[in-house]
């Protein structure tokens, strides 16, 4: 293993700005998790509304006579799992207040989280209702679902939509995503929407909350038509509103090295595009074999208006046909997106730790820090050549006045962990922690930032699997 | 809520709550559809 540091102390004059041709004057608005739980009390009241809705359409009698109670569950159901599909849709929806607090990684862990309770009790609400009805017409359950799907209105659709989503549901399966292309998967996503919207009608003229009161039925409409303009909106108004305004086209393609692509990237207007050191957007480049496929990249120097620069390593089809990409070609973007940002310092000062490729983003990072954060960089590569954008992190490391150590060599002896942290980080305590890397790497550094007592609000790290 | 998933479960089941038994008390016991 080889250690390499080196100090840039407050004696030594600060030097400019690594490549720095005129910087962006805006970076992105200042995240505001006040606004984010005042949403947050939104939708526990939505919950709430959405399960009184159910509870005051019955009656004791109803709830007494034969097939009641199923029916009774089937309906609450029904309606709790369609409100939290709706919060599922809002979490993947970008709203940008949203995301600057949250981030894309976490909105998505979020939405990974929730989604087996909307599919169980759309399911549950499936077969309650079936044992209800079948209970009430005393007949057979089997029978029971002829007559639900060929005779209610809508419920053919209604019943298509539970298949899909149950389809949706199987897919993210980690064990069955792990087999399937990344472009499949989210295909079959997008079916949720279909799913959706198939099956809205049938709960506006079956349900027994809904059923006469025009009210609720234009209240709970409401909800989904919102809910979809947010979609529209940011997913798909806001991306093609920047594209078109920015209208980014590739410039030059370098090597950093072995693998190591940087795409530098032009287009009007850039200084009007509000991106902090650290974010990412969703790259589509508009070539006849990549147009379909946006990609998450993260910038790897702040905007230089008329320039932006993204960095990446092959490790995919996409991101290996980057260095085959021509000057000229059109690009479409979606983001910036990301919460691994200066926004999120919570302590004076800043420790960096990077590995591989995830030096990109912690190079941005890195150069959109205050200057009093006086940071600490480590960046851990298993040969020296790994150590990617070397000689700018070094630059900015010395115009920050911080400290930089080059850990080199295999994980087991260069390994970033308590030990090592500790010896060459001694001010951990009034540091944030930033770690950008592989999955792994990430974990173990987290780990060990934990348990050197480093609170979670003040570990920050952006997981490079989207 | 903080980025660390810290999520305020108990603003999030007070409102909740909220919700419910105000929505409750306004629309009444009217017994669903005839």
């Amino acid at each position: 293993m080889s250690v390499r540091s080196a100090r840039f102390d407050a004696s030594l004059p600060g030097r400019g700005r690594t490549g720095n041709r005129g910087r962006a004057p805006s970076g992105a608005a200042p995240p505001r998790p006040a606004l984010v739980k005042a949403a947050l009390a939104v939708v526990g009241a939505g919950l709430g509304v959405t399960m009184a809705l159910a509870v005051t359409a019955e009656t004791a009698s109803q709830l007494s006579a034969p097939g009641g109670r199923a029916t009774f569950g089937g309906n609450i159901t029904g309606l709790i799992g369609t409100y939290l599909a709706l919060v599922m849709v809002l979490l993947v929806s970008r709203i940008p207040f949203v995301e600057q607090v949250l981030g894309q990684d976490g909105l998505l862990r979020w939405h990974r989280r929730l989604a087996p309770w909307p599919i169980s009790l759309l399911i549950a609400h499936a077969l309650l209702l079936t044992i209800g009805y079948a209970q009430a017409s005393r007949s057979g359950a089997w029978h029971e679902v002829g007559v639900v799907i060929t005779q209610y209105p809508d419920m053919l659709m209604a019943t298509v939509a539970l298949g899909l989503m149950c389809l949706a549901g199987t897919i993210s399966i980690r064990a069955v995503r792990r087999r399937l292309r990344r472009e499949t998967w989210w295909l079959v996503h997008l079916y949720m929407y279909l799913a959706l919207a198939l099956s809205f009608a049938h709960v506006i003229v079956l349900g027994p909350s809904f059923v006469g009161h025009p009210l609720t039925q234009l209240a709970w409409s409401a909800a989904w038509l919102a809910t979809a303009g947010l979609v529209l909106c940011y997913r798909f108004g806001l991306p093609i509103v920047r594209s078109l305004r920015h209208r980014l086209r590739v410039v030059e393609v370098r090597s950093e090295g072995p693998g190591v692509t940087s795409v530098i990237v032009g287009g009007r207007r850039l200084d009007r595009l509000a991106v902090s050191g650290g974010q990412f957007f969703l790259w589509r480049f508009l070539t006849r074999d990549m147009w379909w496929q946006a990609h998450p990249y993260s910038i790897s120097a702040l905007p230089r208006p008329p320039y932006l620069r993204l960095t990446v390593k092959a490790v995919g089809d996409h991101s290996a046909a980057l260095a085959r990409l021509r000057p000229g070609t059109a690009i479409a973007i979606e983001g910036p997106y990301g919460a691994f940002t200066r926004h999120a310092q919570r302590r004076p000062r800043a420790l960096l730790v990077a590995a591989g490729i995830g030096v990109t983003a912690l190079r941005s990072l890195l150069e959109d820090l205050p200057p009093r954060s006086a940071p600490v960089v480590i960046l851990r590569g298993s040969r020296e050549r790994d150590l990617v954008l070397r000689a700018e992190v070094t630059e900015l490391v010395r115009s920050h006045r911080g400290t930089l150590h080059e850990l080199v060599g295999d994980r087991e002896r260069a390994s970033v962990n308590e030990r090592t942290i500790s010896y060459l980080v001694p001010d951990l305590a009034d540091r944030d922690v930033f770690v950008c890397g592989p999955e792994g790497f990430v974990a173990s550094v987290v780990s060990a930032a934990r348990n050197l007592g480093v609170p979670s609000e003040s570990i920050h790290h952006e997981a490079f699997a989207l | 809520m903080t980025r660390g998933g810290q999520v305020s479960a108990s603003m999030l089941f007070l409102s909740g709550l909220r919700g419910f038994v105000y929505s409750t008390a306004s629309f009444g016991w009217h017994g669903g559809a005839p």
